[in-house]
């Protein structure tokens, strides 16, 4: 029961089957269980923008930085032109990314993700390679250890296609297109999973931190603006800028074009159930009100 | 004389010295320590102080029917820190024998994320089919202690570990009681064996409502099986009729300084380390206050054990 002597649809959901499992088997060799170290969590949170590299590169890192300079009245916002506020906060700024943004909107400038900007770039450069050295970023070596696996999974997938074909040609079938094109569908894919950014280790540390957070997520668009905390900041770098209410943080409109910023349904299975009240009216202890 | 006297003196400022760092070292040496209830409402402020708490409380029944992907957020944040499972809804103490599966849940809660220990309260949360909703307190008598007794057992055999056995507030004396509350809490606690979680405020509470001094209740309770402490706040509420005010333990109200006070008598009395966790759920204030609150249990603490030292 050779499946290459099936007719071709037989064939192609056959090859469809079992590309898919491929695939799948790849995914999750690259992305095994992280059991390195652990990732200390609370040393990560403290810099939101590093958890928003981490999530969507420079130009998540770079727009959670610009919001929250301007929710702490760092930066001003007029006829969408920020500008620095003050000159003699820089040197205050928390990170190198918020002293980039400082000293570029010294000069008032049109309100965009800045992410050609030299001090910016460097700034996320120091954010990529600590990532990298924290294992949860995919460096070079990382690379290099996928190729095989990748280049494995793509000779199976393409002897099966070539076999196939061949066999097709050799009893007078020539309508193997939709067969050719499933093969290099599988090969982008393959491909992806080859360059992919995060590691499995910065894979998990993003999906934790998504379910820590799913209830935050929920409640994003009434989360207010004033800077007193990086509450915003946070969810923004776990969950980008359009979980933020626009009404409170007007500059994501600038910056985050294609979301309204209202908060979107929840990814997470946690709801507000969480108090010790949840079996009781009132608090832990005692029969509530 | 004169000599004598600045010898003496100087002596005897000296054995001040040394009795204080005496005291100083003892206080040092109690590994207390103090922590909060997870809630994630607060869940970013707590992953970004959580070198400022030592131990997270998380409400395990929230986590009884979790996806996989958060009962693995769970046990990335049991890595993270200590974390204890507090269950509220077994109700552990009833007149009827607890639900096997109650307790299976909480076993592969438990062995999943291998917390420090696990607790649930001294109050039963349903009678027959009927679900209460709340945490209750049942008639204190010998046949609750024994039916409590048997069921912390049988939650010992399942779970793998005993619970800590929390005391609840309670807005009215339970009928057909024939033992005082601190009689009947020591009698379980004594005979299951069990560790004893002291709500500091659910104590105040019930003294308060109930006409008694919050010491002599306290005196009552079996403290050499005191091993963990809850402190959270609540609000005084009107009479149904008008008349007069009960204290209700809301857990949405900032830590009283009583039960700062009670904290430091505890501390004063007791030799174990004590592990105190602030519960809040709701109306949470700026985190840098709840910080504040933690940073107020511990002075509490070390002062109870200052006192105890010198004594």
């Amino acid at each position: 029961m050779n499946p290459v002597t099936w007719s071709g649809p037989a064939f192609l959901f056959f090859y469809l089957i079992f590309g898919i499992c491929i695939l799948r088997l790849l995914y999750k060799f690259i992305m095994k269980k992280h059991t390195g170290p652990l990732i200390n969590a609370s040393e990560i949170a403290k810099d939101p923008y590093k958890i928003a590299y981490l999530s969507g590169g420079k130009s998540a890192a770079v727009g959670v930085a610009t919001v929250s300079l301007h929710d702490r009245g760092l930066l001003e916002l007029e006829n969408e032109i920020l500008k620095t506020v003050r000159e003699e906060s820089i040197p205050s700024a928390q990170r190198p990314i918020e002293k980039a943004l400082l000293i570029y909107y010294l000069v008032p400038n049109k309100a965009k993700l800045l992410i050609n900007y030299a001090a910016v770039n460097t700034a996320c450069d120091s954010y990529k390679h600590e990532l990298q050295s924290q294992g949860l970023l995919a460096n070079s070596a990382c690379f290099v250890e996928r190729i095989i696996p990748c280049s494995i999974a793509a000779m199976i997938l393409l002897a099966v296609s070539y076999y196939k074909i061949s066999y097709a040609h050799a009893h007078g079938h020539y309508n193997t297109n939709f067969l050719f094109i499933l093969t290099c569908i599988f090969l982008i894919v393959i491909t992806f999973f080859l360059f992919k950014r995060l590691t499995a280790a910065g894979a998990q540390l993003l999906s934790h931190l998504q379910s820590l957070f799913a209830l935050l997520k929920n409640r994003a668009s009434a989360l207010q603006a004033g800077g007193e905390t990086n509450e915003a900041a946070l969810v923004a770098a776990v969950f980008g800028l359009g979980v933020l209410s626009v009404a409170q943080f007007p500059l994501i409109r600038q910056l985050h074009p294609t979301g309204n910023g209202d908060a979107s349904s929840s990814s997470g299975s946690s709801d507000s159930g969480s108090s010790c009240g949840s079996s009781c009216g009132g608090g832990c202890g005692g029969c509530g009100s | 004389m004169r000599v004598a006297a600045l010898v003496h003196l100087i002596v005897g400022h000296l054995a001040v010295a040394a009795a204080e760092e005496a005291v100083a070292v003892v206080a040092v040496n109690f590994k207390d320590r103090v922590g909060l209830g997870w809630r994630p409402e607060i869940s970013a402020h707590i992953l970004q102080h959580l070198d400022h708490i030592d131990v997270l409380e998380v409400i395990a029944d929230n986590y009884f029917s979790a996806s996989q992907k958060d009962i693995q957020s769970l046990e990335f944040l049991a890595r993270q820190t200590s974390v204890s499972l507090h269950g509220v809804g077994m109700g552990l103490a009833s007149s009827q024998p607890v639900e096997l599966r109650y307790l299976e849940r909480m076993a592969r809660l438990v062995n999943r994320v291998r917390p420090e220990f696990w607790s649930e309260h001294l109050a039963f949360v349903r009678a027959g089919s009927i679900e209460i909703g709340h945490l209750a307190a049942p008639p204190r008598n010998q046949e609750t202690v024994a039916v409590t007794v048997n069921n912390i057992q049988a939650a010992r055999n399942i779970v793998g570990s005993l619970p800590h056995m929390e005391n609840i507030a309670t807005l009215i004396q339970p009928p057909a009681s024939s033992l005082a509350e601190g009689q009947w809490i020591t009698e379980i606690i004594e005979k299951s064996e069990a560790p004893f979680l002291l709500d500091l405020h659910n104590l105040y509470a019930n003294a308060k409502n109930f006409g008694q001094e919050p010491l002599e209740l306290l005196q009552q309770l079996p403290l050499a099986h005191l091993n963990s402490i809850h402190l959270s706040g609540g609000c005084w509420i009107k009479e149904i009729d008008g008349q007069g005010e009960r204290l209700l333990d809301d857990h949405i109200h900032d830590v009283p300084e009583d039960i700062f006070e009670l904290l430091t008598y505890v501390a004063q009395i007791t030799p174990q380390n004590l592990m105190v966790i602030i519960e809040r759920d709701g109306n949470f204030p700026a985190f840098d206050q709840l910080l504040e609150q933690l940073d107020l249990a511990r002075r509490a603490l070390q002062k109870g054990r200052e006192l105890r030292s010198a004594s």
